[in-house]
């Protein structure tokens, strides 16, 4: 049974929590594919395709997707962490690992098999930091093939997959995104991606070969945080969901940063609530703790040379890999987090003084800090007055917001291209 | 390792299928009863009830979903192509109609004018944050 207090039985979070079903009250599940007009640079003229919605926040720690199943109306996410390894010829019988190739690239493994063979740091930062990276630009397509395997999007038996066009929510880093769009760093990183064609050749660990084409024909950046907002806010139709809260806050807790994004309600004496949103970085996010427990490992283990992805999975996962066995390293871990998490939760005691706004955790440090946040937070708030995201969604909140957001704009683009968004705009 | 059981008794068409398979995919009848008897098994161990410590047959119910769903995938994908999954009550014939379309194959009208559906309250708080604007539309805009 539901029975988290603090979030609307309502609202699109409820329901994904709950596992229900995604469908309107006119009995309508939410929007899959669009019309939509693609610029073909080789007719040099626009050229109509259909369009698969796809969120996705791409944090520093993890990739994070989302979008609904090809036949059944529930939403299926995907986290993948952002780690990347050339990929090396495995001998004997053994089964494999699944290998990529994206273009004419080298082959390449992505994730924990990634972690598991020696993975490379991928860069962590904003958005112009990070997407340059031809290794990212790979590692990013292979992570949008495996979300399409998730939502039920392959071909069985067929190597050759569909063309997918895809209509991408892009979840960056809040101060990056300003009304009306983005800065032009991150314009100018995100325009190779943009309607290009990508084919991503996947052979998974048992040789089987599937090759698949994406093009990414929309591009919707949204600050990644806000996401979280909007899953608990509004409901599948896209409604509001009744509240008095009037400041809600969110601190969405990454690998890389720690934002917050607060948004104002303000309540109407006729109509539903105008919203205003004000985002910042608070401080970085685990990854400081992550390179603590790595040293403290190498003060152990002086062989043991962890990149920052790998680090910030000893962290999640409280194992090493040492002397060719997956070590518990609790007491490390634990021992770090005690020190070290101090410095976030400096951040989380002015909020929680200040007892000015609804506060909601969400991001995957809230699950790695659960203990100590619930234990700070616990003492000092009513239980009304905050939100901790479930564990099991907290690190693709952000992502599943993406997905509604992406609805939102392809349904307005959609009536704009149908020419009937005046007539349509009429209350019924 | 354990010495090899004998099965008995194996109805003839399911031999009959086996034996199909095996021709099909190259791979012996043992491997194709291995493989087999691999997935029928946990597909069993999700029928029984489970036990007062949570498990099914001593799997947690987590791990025994995600070692079902790369034996379930395909099954459920032909469930679904053929109208026989029991979640497709909750789809309505129009929407299944129109859930998966390659770009060939292009609707003009996958959400008709004049029916949406979200409504509109999101779109409008979007306008006053100015959020949504994607990469196409600023494009087009410079060029």
């Amino acid at each position: 049974m539901f029975t988290e207090t603090t979030i609307h039985p309502d609202s699109f979070l409820a329901r994904v929590y709950s596992q229900e079903p995604l469908i309107t009250t006119a009995g309508k599940e939410p929007l899959r594919q669009i019309p939509f007009l693609r610029w073909d640079s080789s007719s040099g003229r626009k050229v109509s395709t259909t369009a698969t919605l796809v969120s996705v926040d791409n944090g520093n720690d993890a990739f994070k997707g989302a979008m609904l199943h090809a036949h059944t109306p529930f939403l299926r996410t995907r986290r993948i962490v952002t780690a990347y390894a050339p990929a090396k010829k495995l001998g004997g019988t053994s089964e494999g690992i699944t290998t990529w190739q994206v273009n004419d690239s080298e082959a390449f493994w992505i994730g924990e098999d990634a972690l598991t063979m020696k993975a490379e740091s991928l860069p962590i930062g904003m958005t112009g930091d990070r997407l340059p990276d031809d290794r990212y630009r790979r590692y990013l397509f292979a992570c949008l093939v495996e979300l399409l395997l998730e939502a039920g999007y392959s071909t069985p038996s067929h190597e050759f997959q569909e063309e997918y066009d895809l209509y991408l929510s892009f979840g960056i880093p809040n101060e990056e995104v300003s009304r009306g769009g983005v800065n032009e760093a991150v314009r100018r990183a995100l325009t190779p991606l943009f309607n290009m064609i990508y084919t991503i050749r996947r052979t998974d660990e048992r040789g089987g070969v599937t090759t698949w084409m994406l093009r990414l024909v929309e591009l919707n950046p949204y600050p990644q945080t806000f996401g979280s907002f909007v899953t608990w806010y509004y409901t599948v139709d896209g409604t509001p969901v009744e509240t008095d809260i009037v400041k809600h806050l969110t601190l969405d807790i990454g690998g890389g940063q720690f934002h917050q994004c607060e948004v104002t309600l303000q309540h109407q004496l006729q109509g539903k609530p105008k919203l205003r949103m004000a985002t910042s970085q608070l401080d970085e996010g685990t990854i400081p703790i992550a390179r603590a427990v790595r040293d403290q490992l190498r003060a152990q283990h002086p062989g043991i040379r962890l990149s920052d992805v790998e680090a910030q999975q000893v962290l999640v996962s409280r194992h090493a890999l040492i002397e060719g066995r997956r070590i518990p390293v609790d007491g490390i871990v634990s021992e770090v987090i005690e020190a070290r998490s101090q410095n976030l939760l400096m951040h989380l005691r002015h909020q929680l003084q200040e007892e000015r706004s609804f506060l909601m955790f969400t991001g995957g440090g809230s699950v790695l800090l659960a203990s100590s946040l619930q234990e700070l937070v616990r003492t000092s708030r009513r239980a009304q007055s905050f939100l901790f995201v479930p564990q099991e969604l907290a690190s693709v909140l952000n992502a599943i917001g993406g997905y509604i957001l992406a609805q939102a704009t392809a349904q307005k683009g959609v009536e704009r291209a149908q020419g009937s968004s005046s007539s349509s705009r009429e209350t019924p | 390792m354990s010495d090899p059981i004998s099965i008995r008794n194996i109805p003839p068409d399911v031999l009959k299928l086996a034996q199909e398979l095996s021709a099909q995919t190259g791979l012996s009848i043992i491997d194709e009863f291995r493989l087999a008897l691999a997935s029928g098994l946990l597909i069993e161990a999700t029928k029984v009830t489970p036990r007062s410590d949570g498990t099914f047959g001593g799997l947690q119910g987590a791990f025994l979903a995600k070692a079902l769903r790369r034996h379930l995938g395909s099954a459920i994908d032909l469930l679904v192509e053929h109208g026989q999954h029991p979640h497709l009550a909750f789809i309505s014939d129009e929407k299944r109609a129109h859930s998966v379309k390659a770009p060939g194959e292009a609707t003009p009208q996958l959400v008709p004018a004049k029916e949406q559906l979200l409504e509109h309250a999101l779109e409008e708080d979007l306008d006053m944050l100015g959020i949504g604007v994607g990469l196409s539309e600023t494009l087009e805009t410079d060029a």
